[in-house]
């Protein structure tokens, strides 16, 4: 009897069963890694939305994150050795001869006994088969996985196949095309009505959908880049404000205002230095003679005409800052709505039209119990109407004016009706009304199958003229 | 007999040779015994794992069950001093031990001289245990302990092998005055009779009715019997079977295992478990039946069998135990199923 050959024996068995233990816990810990991996993979989507690149990566990163984890929580331990061991004296039957033998060897025991251990161990272990005696054997744990990759791949499938072509795009991309169609419209109202402000918004609006479009940027992040957009365009409001009159007119006063301020250009462009009697003319637009001090006598002078122009233009700029304010606030509104996935409520695109429950800013200001100037309820009397803010045009001009009271605007034609001729130039009026109906028509609270008929009566009206 | 002495190294031939004979001695002291004792296979051998172990033992059972029928055959088969000690309310220490007794010496002087007691055997049977008075019953403690008794001031040894059998009759409590706690901590292994069934009746009948048998040969020595008991000391003992014999008497303790493995029943009903003594009991005898079993190594069903004998009677349960009719051996039964082999 060869005390090292024993020895070598039993090294070489034990080794060889401890191998293919190994090797099975290490498929076992990979098994259950995969498994995880999967069930990641498959709840994971629940909670974030990921890109098509995620979808197919997940598993694959989740399973390089857990593998190693358990690899080394599950490592193959002292213990683990001796539980081996015993279970193989159980196998074969040797009465725990493996275990003492082993424990022998690591001691380096000689006696005798020790060795008769040791030679009756190794006898055992010859010709053991390691493989028959621990065959693999599934657990539910283990065969789990094999559901879950078919239920993966399924319905990685079905989004890859079907979803890119009709979920995917609604899922999205729905608030890009959403916000796309608003930049849109908002550009065209904007740019009709002159407001260079709300203009190059809806410019920045268009381009930012056109991007998520084009990256197929799932909604909720989309609807994170339009919450940074309605902040930019929140502090771009903020900044024109300071520009704007803070005027308590409603929108409808200053759409006509500024129809009338454009009219007013016309005709004085068309009368030229020659005409002097501005004065007369302006004071009929309704609007502006709500700002009529400039006809006051300024020290018992009439204006000149340089002062009307630049009382016109310092007019017509704070108009279009407060109209431009109020579409930049409008705007983000939407924004808004966009962002936090509301749908969108009627107003269109208008830059000047309030969404539902949207409280006017005008009538913020008007105390309760008192009617409001622009909106009181017909047929009631309006009493004491709120004092309105004033605009401040400006040292030179020196000329007040009041907005948001009065009636709807129209033009009075004064002088003694003369056959064959008019007192009042035909010019101004037909621009005031054109553009009064541009103003309407881009509200678009004219109905849209009458829009083609006004804008035909219009045209055939300058077609005449 | 051809023995290697204990000095001499011996070889791996010997070791089997020595493996061999304790089987053959086992087996042979088995057929010796069967001829006059029926049944009780499973208490023969644990009798003489006891006896190989160099512990004693408390038998239990009711009487006519054969209990100083086999300690005695079982004297006679090993060829050693037998004595019979029938334990009684008034019997004295002295008794047991022995007493100086004034005698004449050679030149004619009174001098004192030790009486030996019956307790100078190699077997002693001391039957009925329970029904001597506890300073009776304690003057065995030193004996079993240390193999020895001191009368006078004076220390005498007992012959070796030496082994004390005590009975006692679980029916009859009147009058009895039951064992203290450290006193049956002392027994190796506590035994219980089982009544036997009808085949066995049958061949009791048989063998009680007719002619005599012959007297029972020797089948062992003293000196085999010192032998078999190095060899058991000698039997190699893996660190993991002795842990699993630790993790048994620990999950016998209420409160006291910390490897969660006590039970429900232990924390309800044990008011005392094992002592360290009972350790050494079970890793001992299971070293000893793994020698009768021929294997050169303990094995964890070598813990597993030898618990109950070991431990049974070292478990002290509460009165809640008594209330419910539980048992040590199902207290035991349920730690073997809780506490797993390997760790």
């Amino acid at each position: 009897m060869n005390p090292g050959a024993l020895r070598q024996t039993l090294d070489t068995g034990v080794a060889a069963m401890l191998a293919w233990e190994q090797r099975k816990r290490r498929e076992k810990t990979l098994l259950a890694a995969l498994a995880a991996a999967l069930l990641a993979a498959l709840a994971l989507p629940l909670f974030v939305t990921l890109a098509p690149p995620w979808t197919w990566s997940t598993p694959i990163a989740a399973f390089a994150l857990i593998a190693p984890t358990l690899l080394y929580a599950w490592r193959w331990r002292g213990g683990d050795t001796v539980r081996a061991l015993a279970a193989l004296d159980k196998a074969l039957g040797s009465g725990e001869r493996m275990t003492t033998a082993w424990e022998l060897t690591r001691r380096n025991d000689a006696r005798a006994v020790a060795l008769l251990v040791l030679r009756e161990a190794s006898e055992r272990l010859q010709g053991a088969k390691f493989r028959k005696l621990f065959p693999r054997r599934w657990t539910k744990q283990d065969l789990l996985v094999l559901p879950l990759l078919a239920l993966w791949l399924a319905l990685s499938w079905f989004e890859t196949r079907v979803g890119h072509s009709s979920a995917a795009p609604q899922v999205s991309a729905s608030v890009a095309r959403e916000l796309r169609d608003f930049a849109r419209d908002l550009e065209e109202t904007a740019r009709a009505q002159g407001l260079p402000q709300t203009t190059e918004a809806a410019r920045e609006l268009a381009r930012l959908a056109q991007r998520g479009i084009d990256a197929q940027t799932p909604d909720p992040a989309f609807q994170r880049e339009i919450a940074e957009a309605q902040k930019q365009i929140a502090t771009q409001a903020s900044a024109s404000a300071q520009d704007a009159s803070g005027s308590a007119a409603s929108q409808r006063q200053l759409d006509e205002l500024k129809a009338e301020l454009q009219s007013a250009r016309d005709w004085l462009a068309a009368a030229g230095n020659a005409s002097r009697n501005w004065d007369e003319v302006l004071g009929r637009l309704s609007e502006l003679r709500q700002h009529g001090e400039w006809r006051q006598d300024q020290g018992g002078k009439t204006l000149t005409r340089d002062q009307v122009d630049a009382f016109l233009d310092k007019l017509d700029k704070r108009v279009t800052a407060e109209l431009d304010r109020r579409a930049l606030r409008q705007t983000e509104r939407r924004l808004g709505q966009l962002a936090r996935g509301e749908q969108g409520e009627e107003g269109g695109t208008h830059p000047g039209a309030g969404g539902a429950g949207e409280k006017d800013e005008t009538l913020a200001q008007v105390p309760e119990g008192q009617p409001s100037a622009p909106g009181e309820k017909p047929g009631t009397a309006a009493g004491k109407a709120a004092p309105l803010p004033q605009f401040s045009v400006g040292e030179q001009s020196a000329v007040k004016g009041t907005l948001g009271e009065g009636a709807s605007s129209n033009v009075l034609l004064k002088g003694q009706p003369t056959p064959g001729k008019s007192a009042v130039a035909a010019d101004p009026v037909f621009a005031a009304y054109h553009r009064r109906a541009e103003a309407e028509l881009n509200n678009e609270r004219i109905p849209g199958e009458l829009k083609g008929a006004i804008r035909s009566y219009f045209l055939s009206l300058e077609a005449s003229k | 007999m051809n023995m290697p002495t204990a000095n001499a190294a011996p070889s791996v031939e010997d070791i089997e040779r020595r493996m061999a004979q304790a089987r053959r001695s086992y087996e042979a002291l088995k057929a010796e015994m069967a001829q006059v004792i029926v049944g009780h296979e499973a208490l023969i051998e644990q009798v003489f794992i006891a006896l190989a172990c160099g512990g004693h033992c408390l038998l239990e059972g009711v009487p006519g069950l054969g209990k100083t029928l086999m300690v005695k055959s079982l004297g006679e088969t090993l060829g050693l001093t037998f004595s019979r000690i029938q334990f009684t309310p008034d019997l004295m220490p002295a008794d047991i031990t022995g007493t100086n007794v004034l005698a004449d010496d050679a030149s004619g002087r009174k001098v004192f001289e030790f009486e030996r007691g019956p307790v100078f055997a190699h077997i002693v049977l001391a039957d009925e245990i329970n029904r001597a008075t506890p300073k009776t019953q304690s003057a065995l403690l030193e004996a079993m302990q240390e193999a020895s008794v001191t009368v006078g001031g004076r220390a005498h040894r007992l012959d070796s092998p030496f082994m004390v059998l005590a009975t006692q009759n679980p029916l009859e409590m009147e009058g009895t005055y039951p064992l203290p706690e450290a006193q049956v901590d002392r027994f190796f292994f506590k035994l219980l009779l089982d009544s036997p069934n009808r085949e066995g009746l049958r061949r009791i009948a048989d063998l009680t009715t007719a002619a005599a048998p012959d007297a029972l040969k020797k089948v062992l020595d003293g000196a085999a019997i010192l032998e078999i008991r190095q060899w058991v000391r000698e039997v190699p003992l893996a660190a993991t079977v002795l842990d699993y014999a630790v993790s048994l008497i620990l999950a016998t303790r209420p409160g006291a295992d910390g490897e969660g493995h006590e039970t429900e029943l232990v924390r309800r009903c044990v008011r005392y478990g094992a002592s360290p003594r009972g350790l050494q009991s079970l890793v001992l005898a299971a070293k000893a039946r793994a020698l009768l079993a021929g294997r050169p190594n303990v094995s964890f069903e070598d813990v597993r069998l030898m618990s109950a004998p070991s431990l049974r009677h070292r478990l002290i349960l509460n009165l809640e135990a008594d209330a419910q009719g539980v048992s040590a051996e199902q207290v035991l039964a349920d730690v073997l199923q809780r506490v797993p082999e390997a760790p």
